[in-house]
C-alpha cells in the first residue's frame, strides 16, 4: 500500500543466550524469544502505540523497526521498500527518514557535545546528501546552524542562543528530551520510533512533551511508534494499539475500541490494572497469576496461558505445567497428605514438550499412577482436561497432554485478537 | 529590529558552560585542601619543577657537566661545589641538573609513543571485539606479563645506547598499559545509549569512535599517563644503572649511581646520595600527582556516568 510507511512481516528476533565453553559443548544451543513472529504496519500519519510489560520485547520491536537490531527472520518494509537486508550506505541514508527517541534522555546525549553540537550532528553525518558540497563549507555551516537554533525553538528550547552552548548535564531531563526529539526531528524523518520516550520524566513534564510530539506530528507529518508500558499514556496519544505479550501480539487495533472493550485476556487484565483513584470505586480484579515466564522457553501455544483467568483445556498445556502443578500441590501441606512420600521428590519428574515423566521403582509404578490420578481429578482445571493419559509402563510413569489447538489472529470486532476465546 | 539586527543576535554565541575538564579543573581546585587534593597539587609543582630544570639547565648549572676539575677529586660538597665532585673531579651539582634533562626526555619519548600506539590501538581493539579484540589481548597481556625492566634491557640491548633508543625500550612495556585502560573503557562506553543514539543517526564507525567513544575514554587518560612516567624514570634510571642507558659521560642519574656506588665504601656518600634523591622526588612527585588525579577524577567520572 502506497501510505504504509512502516510494515513488520513475520518479524522474529531471537538473541543468543551468553553460554560458558562447558555449557557450550554438553547442552543444545538456546535464544531468547525476545520477538516472535510479529506482523503490524503503520500508516502515514498515525500513532500506533506498542504496549506491555517490561521484557515483553516491545523495545527490540521498536529498535528492530528501524534496524539497529537485525531480525532472525521477517521482512520489514520502510515506504514500499524492503529494508531487511538494507545496508552499508544505503542505510546509513535511510537513518534519515526514520528516528528514535530513547527513554533516557541524559544517556542518549554524548556528555562532551554542546547541545547544539548534538543537534547539529546528524545535519552534518548527512551533509552530501544535504548538499553541502553545491553550498560550500562556511554557507552549509551557515545554514546548519540557523536550521539547528530554529529547530530548537520549534521543539521549546528557548533561548535556543543561550541553550546552544550548554553540556547535557547543565539541563533539565525534559529540555534534554527536547533535544533529542530536536536531533531526532532535524533531518525530517518519516517515521519516529519512541521508546518509553515520557517515562523518565515527571507527570508535568511528560503531558508538555506529549503535546510537544502531537504538534510537531501535525508541523512535519510524522507518523510514530510509540512504544510504552504505560496505558494511561498510550491511552491519551495513540490511534491504534497493540498489545505485546513475551514477543507476540496479542491483540491490535484501534485505541478507543480496545480501551472500551478489552477482548484478549490479556489487555483485560492490563485495563484492570490501572488504578482507578476513587476509593469507593473497588471492583474485583482478575489479574494474572505469578510472574512472566522466561522468555528462553515461553510457554507452547498462546504464551500466557498459564497464568490466563480465562483458560481453556486447549491452550498449549504441556509436561512442565504438569511438573508446575504437582510442585504446588506438594508444597502445601493441606493438600498433599502423604503424596510427597509416593510422588515426590519433585525433582524426579522430567518435562519433554507434551510429556511429563517419573522414573519409579517397578513396584511402585501402579501406586503413582493412581495416586497422579486422584491427584488430578481433585483439581478441575483447564489443565488437568488437557492431560490425554496418565500411564504407567516398566519403570516409567508418563503423563502425557492433547496437542495444543493452533492459535490464530483472529478478527474480532474491528481488531486482531489471538485468543482461542474468539477462534 | 531589522534583519540584520536579528541575524547579528543569532550569531553571537552567549556564555559557554563548563565542559568536563572545566569541571575537574574546579574540583581540582576546591579540593585542594583534601589528602588527594594536596597530593595532586604537590606533584604538580615537582612534575613542573623538574620541567623547568630541564629547560633551564644551561643556565642555571654552575659548571660545564662533564669539564674535570684539577683540584684533587671526590670532594664533599663546599660552597664551590653545592654537592661535592665526583670521582673524576666533575660537578655533581651540575651534572644532576643536566641529568633532569635526559631523565625528561626519555619519559616525554617514551609515554608519549606508548600513548601514540596504546590508545588507538585500544580504541580500535575495544570497538569492534571479536577474534581481533582476543588476539590483541593476547598479545598485550604477553607483553604485559614480562617484568618491566627486564624487557626494556632486552630491547635497549638490541636497539643500543641513547636517549631515543631508551625512550623505544621505555614506550614497549607501557604501550600494554595504555592499550588495556583504553580498551577496557572503550568496551564499557560502546554500549552507551548515545552511541546507539550516534549508530541510529546514521553516524559510520569512524565518526562514532572519534566524535563518540574516544573523547569519553581520553579522560582516563591523565591518570595513567602519570603513573606510568613515574614508573618509566625508574625503569630510565634502572638501564642507566645496568649500563644499558646513555653513554658515558653523558649526565644521567643512573648512571652517575652506577659510577659512585663503587666508592660509597670509602665514605664518597655525595656522590651517589644526590642524584638518587633527585629520582627518588621526582618520580614520587609524578607518582603524587597521577594518584592525586585518579581520586579525584574517578568520583567525577562516576557522578557523570550516573
Amino acid at each position: 500500500m502506497e501510505d504504509e510507511i512502516l510494515q513488520l512481516s513475520d518479524v522474529t528476533v531471537h538473541f543468543p543466550v551468553k553460554m560458558s565453553l562447558a555449557q557450550r559443548l554438553f547442552s543444545q544451543k538456546s535464544v531468547v524469544h525476545a520477538v516472535d513472529r510479529v506482523s503490524f504496519s503503520l500508516r502515514s500519519g498515525e500513532i500506533m502505540g506498542l504496549v506491555g510489560e517490561s521484557g515483553c520485547g516491545k523495545t527490540t520491536v521498536g529498535k528492530t523497526s528501524v534496524r539497529l537490531i537485525e531480525p532472525t527472520s521477517g521482512r520489514i518494509f520502510f515506504a514500499g521498500h524492503d529494508i531487511t537486508h538494507t545496508r552499508g550506505e544505503q542505510l546509513r541514508r535511510l537513518r534519515k527518514k526514520m528516528q528514535i527517541v530513547f527513554q533516557d534522555p541524559h544517556a542518549s546525549l554524548n556528555p562532551a557535545m554542546t547541545i547544539g553540537e548534538a543537534i547539529l550532528h546528524p545535519l552534518s553525518i548527512h551533509r552530501l546528501e544535504l548538499g553541502s558540497l553545491e553550498l560550500g563549507r562556511d554557507t552549509f555551516e551557515q545554514w546548519a546552524v540557523k536550521k539547528v537554533l530554529s529547530t530548537m525553538t520549534e521543539v521549546g528550547l528557548t533561548p535556543a542562543k543561550h541553550l546552544y552552548y550548554k553540556y547535557p548535564g547543565d539541563l533539565s531531563g525534559g529540555q534534554k528530551q527536547r533535544a533529542v526529539i530536536a536531533r531526532a526531528i532535524i533531518t525530517e524523518p518519516k517515521l519516529l520510533v519512541v521508546d518509553e520516550g515520557v517515562s523518565m520524566l515527571d507527570m508535568s513534564v511528560r503531558a508538555k512533551i506529549l503535546q510537544l510530539m502531537l504538534d510537531l506530528k501535525r508541523r512535519h507529518g510524522l507518523t510514530y511508534l510509540f512504544i510504552t508500558h504505560d496505558l494511561a499514556t498510550a491511552k491519551f496519544i495513540c490511534d491504534r494499539i497493540a498489545i505485546m505479550y513475551l514477543g507476540r501480539i496479542v491483540e491490535i487495533g484501534l485505541a478507543r475500541k480496545i480501551y472500551a472493550d478489552p477482548k484478549h485476556p490479556y489487555t483485560k487484565a492490563l485495563l484492570q490494572a490501572i488504578p482507578i483513584p476513587d476509593p469507593d470505586k473497588r471492583h474485583n480484579k482478575v489479574l494474572p497469576r505469578g510472574e512472566v515466564p522466561d522468555a528462553v522457553h515461553p510457554p507452547a501455544g498462546c504464551r500466557f496461558h498459564p497464568r490466563c483467568p480465562a483458560v481453556l483445556a486447549t491452550c498449549g498445556w504441556e509436561g512442565r505445567d504438569f511438573v508446575d502443578f504437582l510442585d504446588e500441590h506438594l508444597s502445601d501441606p493441606n493438600r498433599a497428605g502423604d503424596d510427597e512420600s509416593i510422588l515426590g521428590p519433585i525433582e524426579g519428574w522430567r518435562a519433554d514438550g507434551l510429556v511429563a515423566t517419573l522414573k519409579a521403582n517397578p513396584v511402585n509404578v501402579e501406586k503413582v499412577v493412581e495416586r497422579v490420578k486422584a491427584v488430578l481429578a481433585e483439581a478441575p482445571i483447564a489443565m488437568t482436561q488437557a492431560i490425554e493419559s496418565v500411564s504407567g509402563r516398566n519403570r516409567t510413569v508418563t503423563v502425557r497432554f492433547r496437542s495444543p489447538d493452533q492459535l490464530l489472529q483472529t478478527n474480532v470486532q474491528d481488531r486482531l485478537v489471538e485468543c482461542l476465546l474468539y477462534q | 529590529m531589522t534583519e540584520a539586527a536579528a541575524q547579528q543576535q543569532t550569531e553571537q554565541p552567549l556564555e559557554r558552560s563548563s565542559s568536563s575538564v572545566g569541571r575537574l579543573l574546579d574540583l581540582l581546585i576546591q579540593q585542594r585542601r583534601s589528602l588527594a587534593g594536596a597530593m595532586f597539587w604537590i606533584g604538580v609543582v615537582v612534575f613542573f619543577s623538574f620541567i623547568f630544570i630541564g629547560l633551564a639547565a644551561p643556565l642555571i648549572a654552575p659548571y660545564n657537566p662533564q669539564s674535570i676539575f684539577l683540584t684533587p677529586p671526590s670532594q664533599p660538597p663546599t660552597l664551590q661545589h653545592l654537592m661535592g665532585t665526583d670521582d673524576l673531579g666533575r660537578d655533581i651539582f651540575s651534572r644532576v641538573l643536566w641529568g633532569t634533562r635526559s631523565s625528561l626526555e626519555i619519559v616525554a619519548i617514551g609515554s608519549v609513543l606508548a600513548l601514540i600506539v596504546g590508545f588507538p590501538v585500544g580504541l580500535f581493539s575495544g570497538y569492534v571485539g571479536g577474534w581481533i579484540d582476543r588476539g590483541l589481548v593476547l598479545v598485550m597481556d604477553s607483553v604485559y606479563a614480562f617484568p618491566g625492566l627486564l624487557l626494556a634491557a632486552i630491547v635497549a640491548l638490541f636497539l643500543g645506547k641513547g636517549v631515543f633508543n631508551i625512550g623505544i625500550a621505555i614506550t614497549v612495556i607501557y604501550v600494554p598499559t595504555y592499550f588495556r585502560v583504553t580498551r577496557n573503557h572503550t568496551i564499557s562506553v560502546r554500549e552507551e545509549t548515545f552511541v546507539e543514539a550516534a549508530r541510529a543517526l546514521g553516524a559510520n564507525s569512524m565518526t562514532i569512535l572519534w566524535s563518540y567513544i574516544a573523547y569519553q575514554v581520553l579522560i582516563s587518560i591523565p591518570v595513567v599517563f602519570s603513573l606510568s612516567a613515574a614508573d618509566a624514570i625508574l625503569t630510565a634510571a634502572g638501564l642507566s644503572f645496568l649500563g644499558l642507558g646513555l653513554e658515558r659521560p653523558a649526565p644521567d642519574w643512573g648512571l652517575d649511581l652506577s659510577d659512585a656506588q663503587k666508592f660509597l665504601s670509602s665514605g664518597a656518600w655525595w656522590s651517589s646520595v644526590f642524584p638518587g634523591v633527585m629520582i627518588i622526588i621526582f618520580t614520587v612527585g609524578i607518582a603524587f600527582l597521577g594518584e592525586g588525579l585518579s581520586d579525584i577524577a574517578n568520583p567525577l567520572l562516576r557522578k557523570e556516568r550516573a
